[in-house]
């Protein structure tokens, strides 16, 4: 049980902000993970549904119903059942895109700083350039390029989700590519790894033991902070349209549909899923701040 | 001449007699508290100052020599905190003083150089405001006034073609320049006591030699006292006139250069002295002192250096010595034999 | 300092080469360029025959060389969704986003700067940590909620704003600016406070951060040591080495504005680029979307090339003296 003797333990112990934040943020993902076991109701089980119930407030007021604890949508759906459903979707996505991210991050960083010279020079180059269009710019273009040549019209959800996966994490691999191509050329000269190559160790061998675990930090850091974002930008793809298309929403598309209803007075199909937005992205955010400050040598 | 001879000083607190000490430090304890406890950085650290001395203290890494000028200068950094004792400036005390006067002190009463030139001048902005801005706030002179002071300033410190350089940024001077551009900032307001820390570390050995020489010059021209810190022997033989010896944030021994270098009484500065090597003997081996100095966390009970100590005995591990007279030095040792 | 700047024009260059290139490929791939200027009513006769006018049946980088001379020109084509001219469309609808934009940047500064800077000089106050809270719900909040919830606040419950549209606007020659009329600038309010808040909350953090850094450097220490005063040392030392790199990603920063001005135009409706670049997405209308593309990257291009030059001119250890040789 070493982690618990350690220092990171010790400062999370010491900081309730992030403690809470965490219990939050495990909630949600586990409460929307065991979705269909622990929602009142399945949203997308057509036969379920009564368009009488529709547009129902929720339970507390006056016209609500105890059943549906948060209201209904324009189409019977229960209001706290389809966000379990769609905080999944907007998880999936999120977590999905960081990971994949990650990945091609860290693997074209370590490829980058450890081979050098001119693949070293072409891929900083891609990456600058990027870096200087926001993300959620280039998340569009290759969400629309990829609509425009999967001729998919938006309808079909796992293309979609798919797609949107793909795209966000083609617009966050830099962070992750810069911080570990860094670190291996700082970890590249180190005399454990020259002595390593006299005596044969094959480069991918070095690469994956030696400079690896020493990046693990910084790239948990700017990973957590990356789950928050790519949920919203997922959540915003979504709204603007291109995102989770209505049939299996996600927090953004559901936000996008209850934005129709805003002046007619049906504000919980807005309020309630862009809370659950708002609390998942603010504590991610926070346990991420709280990472970033215990990890970081300079506070120690 | 200068704008510098008209200059008056404020005269000393106490007209007492010439040889009172111009600063006095009394039993500094400095402790910082930590998550896993207090770690005491400075323990029971006494010593004195006397008005145009050279006080060298020299000691190992960690030993404590840079808190002490930061507590003397009173910038000490959270959580670091002074526990107890005094730090007296012409016999007026200075570590509870509120932050405001401490303020209007430094600079102008006690000054402070630091190791790296390139780091301590602001990158953004020339000498030249850097030195006026200095002298300004100290001294009433009006910009243009300031201005040629700054010029005077560069010039004293063997800068050459002052009235072009003022105007230049930090980055267009060399190293050992820059050193003597710090120096210059110090003394702007003519300090009565300067503490440098590691002046010359970061510098070329060559240059080191020609900064040595202009602090020794400046300080004899100005009266100025000098706390000198350093972890060179080197430099202490060269220009102090008292040196103490510092080990795990205690003082080990303290006196005249010439007796702690040539007759050295504590143990820990006879290995220091044995382990320096020398153009003029014949050695196979380079002496070395077992061991190294104990973190703060882990200070041995008793004398600090008993571990290491080739003459310890019972009474070592279980008192701590303090300072005691021997000739003209005074070393915190039991043992010392005369 | 004359070689940074042509080397800077060159990698512009070479960026909107690339650029231009991934806008052909849409063009090329996935949608027809001779319908792109016919229209979608021309009849399979006129199509062949443009075919051939435009070349379409020569090799490759010829016909990249002429997508490239026509972009130069501003010449897009004709949008497939509205039927009208790509570079009118967009040229109509620029003033709007810009406004929207720079009212935006204004205020995240102006607002951020400050704000920043009291909070780290000021660490542990009351104040400082419910900007502190504020700043978090500024990055954690979507930009569409934001803007949706100011409407549900201020225009649906309070009735105080308009909830969409532009509002009123005075015509200068082809740009209409909208903030030179009441009702243009009432329009204004909800929108630029929703595009500005992620900003502002991001420009505080760094302000914050950068000042806290600052305050812990080697000149600093030795400008306190110096005895100089705390108004000293803090607005005249502290900021400005503060302030200088805080440029360069402000100045970045100004670029995402730009993209998610998207955001903001669908939910207030705002009549701008964006507005219309996501209905080009949606629609799969690609002259649109690849001349949105072109547009934003020259103004990316020409930011960060001002960035560049900006901080060349405030950081003199950029310029080119060397240290000086003058001796030891």
């Amino acid at each position: 049980m070493r982690f618990f003797d350690s220092d990171l333990w010790h400062s999370f112990r010491n900081a309730p902000v992030a403690q809470g934040a965490a219990v939050v943020a495990l909630l949600m993902i586990f409460a929307s993970a065991l979705a269909p076991w622990v929602a009142p109701f399945n949203p997308f089980d057509l036969a379920t549904l009564d368009l009488n119930d529709a547009l129902a407030p929720p339970a507390w007021l006056e016209a609500g119903r105890i059943r549906y604890l948060l209201g209904t949508d324009d189409q019977g759906r229960d209001v706290l059942s389809t966000i379990l459903y769609g905080s999944r979707i907007s998880l999936l996505v999120g977590f999905g895109s960081v990971i994949l991210a990650t990945i091609l991050g860290v693997g074209l960083g370590l490829l980058s700083g450890y081979v050098g010279g001119r693949l070293d020079a072409f891929i900083m180059r891609v990456a600058d350039v990027q870096l200087s269009f926001p993300a959620i710019l280039i998340a569009l273009l290759i969400d629309g390029i990829a609509r425009a040549v999967v001729a998919h019209d938006g309808q079909d959800s796992t293309m979609a989700i798919l797609v949107l996966i793909g795209s966000i994490s083609l617009a966050n691999w830099v962070s992750y590519a810069r911080t570990v191509r860094g670190s291996t050329l700082v970890e590249k000269n180190k005399e454990y790894v020259q002595a390593a190559r006299v005596i044969g160790v094959p480069r991918w061998t070095i690469m994956l033991r030696h400079v690896l675990p020493n990046v693990t930090g910084p790239v948990l850091v700017i990973a957590t902070i990356n789950v928050a974002t790519a949920i919203i930008t997922e959540a915003t793809l979504s709204f603007l349209g291109v995102g989770v298309p209505p049939t299996t929403p996600s927090l953004g598309t559901m936000i996008n549909t209850g934005n129709n209803f805003l002046y007619s007075g049906e504000w919980w199909l807005v309020i309630f899923p862009g809370a659950a937005l708002v609390l998942l992205c603010m504590s991610v955010n926070l346990l991420g701040d709280w990472l970033r400050d215990a990890l970081n040598p300079k506070l120690q | 001449m200068s704008a510098a001879s008209t200059i008056v000083h404020p005269t000393a607190g106490d007209a007492g007699s010439r040889s009172a000490p111009l600063l006095q430090v009394r039993g500094l304890r400095v402790e910082f508290p930590t998550r896993r406890g207090t770690l005491v950085a400075l323990d029971d650290v006494t010593f004195e100052i006397g008005r145009g001395e050279t006080l060298g203290v020299v000691g190992e890494s960690g030993a404590g020599k840079s808190l002490t000028g930061a507590s003397i200068i009173g910038l000490l950094e959270p959580p670091g905190r002074i526990a107890s004792g005094q730090i007296l400036f012409d016999g007026k005390r200075l570590d509870n003083l509120p932050a405001e006067q401490m303020r209007r002190i430094r600079g102008r009463q006690i000054a402070a150089i630091f190791q790296d030139p390139l780091t301590s001048l602001n990158p953004l902005f020339t000498v030249g405001r850097q030195l006026i801005d200095t002298i300004c706030t100290h001294l009433e002179l009006n910009q243009a006034q300031a201005r040629q002071r700054a010029i005077e300033l560069l010039a004293d410190t063997g800068i050459p073609a002052p009235e072009n350089r003022v105007d230049h940024y930090p980055h267009q001077f060399s190293g050992g320049m820059r050193q003597r551009v710090v120096i210059a900032l110090a003394l702007a307001a003519q300090p009565r006591l300067i503490v440098a820390d590691e002046p010359t570390t970061a510098l070329d050995v060559s240059i080191q030699a020609q900064i040595i020489a202009l602090l020794k010059r400046l300080a004899r021209e100005h009266s100025t006292s000098v706390m000198l810190i350093t972890h060179d022997m080197g430099v202490i033989a060269e220009t102090a006139d008292r040196v103490a010896v510092m080990y795990a944030g205690r003082i080990a021994e303290i006196g005249p250069v010439d007796e702690v270098i040539h007759r050295p009484r504590h143990p820990y500065t006879q290995g220091l002295m044995a382990s320096i090597p020398s153009v003029h003997e014949n050695r196979e081996r380079l002496a070395q002192i077992d061991g190294a100095m104990p973190r703060l966390n882990a200070i041995p009970t008793g004398c600090a250096f008993n571990p290491r100590c080739p003459r310890v005995q019972a009474r070592c591990r279980e008192q701590r010595p303090e300072l005691r007279e021997y000739g003209a030095s005074q070393a915190a040792c039991w043992f010392v034999d005369v | 300092m004359l070689a940074f700047i042509l080397r800077r024009l060159l990698q512009a260059a070479m960026v909107m080469l690339v650029v231009a290139f991934i806008a052909f490929a849409l063009f090329q791939f996935v949608g027809d360029p001779a319908l792109a200027m016919l229209g979608q009513d021309a009849t399979p006769e006129q199509h062949q025959q443009l075919r051939r006018d435009l070349g379409l049946d020569q090799p490759f980088p010829v016909q990249f060389a002429h997508f490239v001379a026509n972009a130069a020109q501003g010449e897009f084509g004709i949008s497939y969704r509205q039927g009208r001219n790509v570079s009118e469309l967009l040229i109509e609808r620029f003033p709007a986003t810009l406004e929207l934009a720079i009212c935006a940047a204004v205020l995240a500064l102006a607002i951020g700067i400050p704000v920043g800077v009291y909070t780290a000089l000021r660490r542990r106050g009351l104040l400082t940590q419910f900007f502190m809270a504020m700043s978090l719900l500024g990055v954690s909040l979507p930009v569409f909620l934001v803007g949706i919830l100011l409407i549900l606040i201020f225009a649906v419950a309070l009735g105080w704003l308009p909830s969409y549209g532009r509002g009123e606007v005075v015509q200068i020659g082809r740009v209409g600016l909208g903030l030179l009329t009441a009702d243009g600038a009432r329009h204004l309010i909800l929108p630029s406070i929703t595009l500005a808040l992620f900003q502002l909350a991001l420009v505080m953090r760094m302000v914050r951060a950068e000042m806290l850094e600052v305050q812990r450097t080697d000149y600093i220490k030795f400008a306190r040591a110096r005895g100089l005063s705390d108004r000293l040392i803090n607005f005249r030392y502290a900021l400005k080495n503060t302030l200088v790199p805080v440029i360069t990603i402000v100045g970045l920063q100004m670029g995402s504005l730009i993209a998610f001005a998207i955001v903001t135009e669908t939910v207030f409706q705002w009549p701008g680029m964006g507005l219309l670049f996501i209905q080009s997405v949606q629609g799969a209308d690609i002259p649109i979307m690849a001349a949105y593309l072109m547009l934003i990257s020259l103004v990316f291009v020409v930011i960060n090339l001002t960035v560049d030059l900006l901080y060349f001119a405030v950081d003199p250890r950029l310029r080119v003296e060397r240290p000086g040789s003058s001796g030891h």
